[in-house]
């Protein structure tokens, strides 16, 4: 990324603000956007390894576009929490968070009830031959 | 994300400059950006799934109020309704103007790919790799059959990279 080699403070800021801008934009976008905030935390994690200036030089340019990440998701969660209305409040699962949906059997199917621990395993191995090519 | 070493030795020659092979391959992407925009499906409304997106750029433009059925939306993300409800404002409301803009998302983000592809691993494989992906039937019928997040989320989060 031309935004971890430069040199220029200034231009350092201007990319980072931009990278931020877009990071918050795929989360607007689509949720599963939080997996860049998560690669990103990670990629930081690892740079830990890195040498003293990489790393310090790198939490200065990436932790604000993380902040940045975060703080637009934390808004829309709130936003969120506050105007949720439940079609069928009996009913888990759609039209509640991803979250929510995760706690059901089968998200598409809320009428199976909530998924215990047992579930898991069984869901795991359904996605996964879903996901294979025929 | 590369290291420095890495970035030394491809970053300086292959980042600045601009080779005949980067204007064969982004002429190639503009080509499958522009036949799909002209040949996208034509229909008077909306009548799939992406109905709700829409309705929800809809309300957001003529009432300022982010839901759908009189109901606040919480699970999708304001990011594409907004961005249908600008080109709405600006450019026009009907399907046509909206799906083509899915045409102009998958060539944004194709560009954005082959650039960051192009730092990481050399002009050959991101020519492959973006090549490949932006002919294929199924791109082809994300961005001409439904106006959907994917295409502006795929632009999206290719241009970090791209910085």
């Amino acid at each position: 990324m031309q935004l971890d080699a430069a040199k220029n403070p200034h231009s350092r800021g201007v990319l980072s603000l931009l990278c931020g801008v877009c990071i918050a934009s795929s989360l607007l976008i689509r949720s599963s956007g939080i997996a860049l905030l998560a690669g990103l935390f990670a990629w930081l994690a690892v740079s830990r390894f890195a040498g003293g200036e990489v790393r310090l030089r790198r939490l200065r340019t990436f932790v604000p576009v993380l902040l940045i990440g975060l703080f637009v998701e934390i808004l829309w969660m709130i936003w969120v929490g506050q105007h949720e209305v439940l079609q069928w409040p009996m009913v888990g699962g759609y039209p509640q968070s991803y979250i929510k949906q995760l706690e059901m059997k089968n998200g598409n199917e809320p009428e199976l009830g909530k998924a215990s621990p047992s579930d898991i395993p069984t869901r795991v191995e359904n996605n996964w031959l879903r996901g294979q090519p025929h | 994300m590369t290291s420095e070493s890495a970035f030394d030795q491809q970053g300086g020659t292959s980042r600045k400059l601009f080779t005949a092979m980067d204007f064969v391959v982004y002429a190639f992407l503009l080509g499958l950006g522009a036949i799909q925009s002209y040949m996208c499906q034509r229909a008077d409304d909306f009548f799939r799934g992406d109905t709700t997106y829409f309705e929800l750029a809809r309300s957001l433009f003529e009432t300022g109020f982010y839901g759908f059925d009189f109901k606040p939306e919480t699970l999708l993300p304001p990011g594409l309704p907004m961005i249908l409800a600008s080109l709405c404002v600006t450019v026009g409301c009907t399907y046509t103007v909206l799906i083509r803009s899915m045409a102009v998302f998958a060539t944004l983000g194709f560009i954005a790919s082959y650039e960051f592809l192009r730092r990481e691993e050399g002009r050959t494989v991101a020519a492959v790799f973006c090549l490949l992906l932006a002919s294929s039937p199924i791109v082809f019928a994300f961005s001409t059959r439904l106006v959907f997040s994917d295409l502006p989320y795929f632009f999206t989060s290719m241009l970090p990279f791209c910085w």
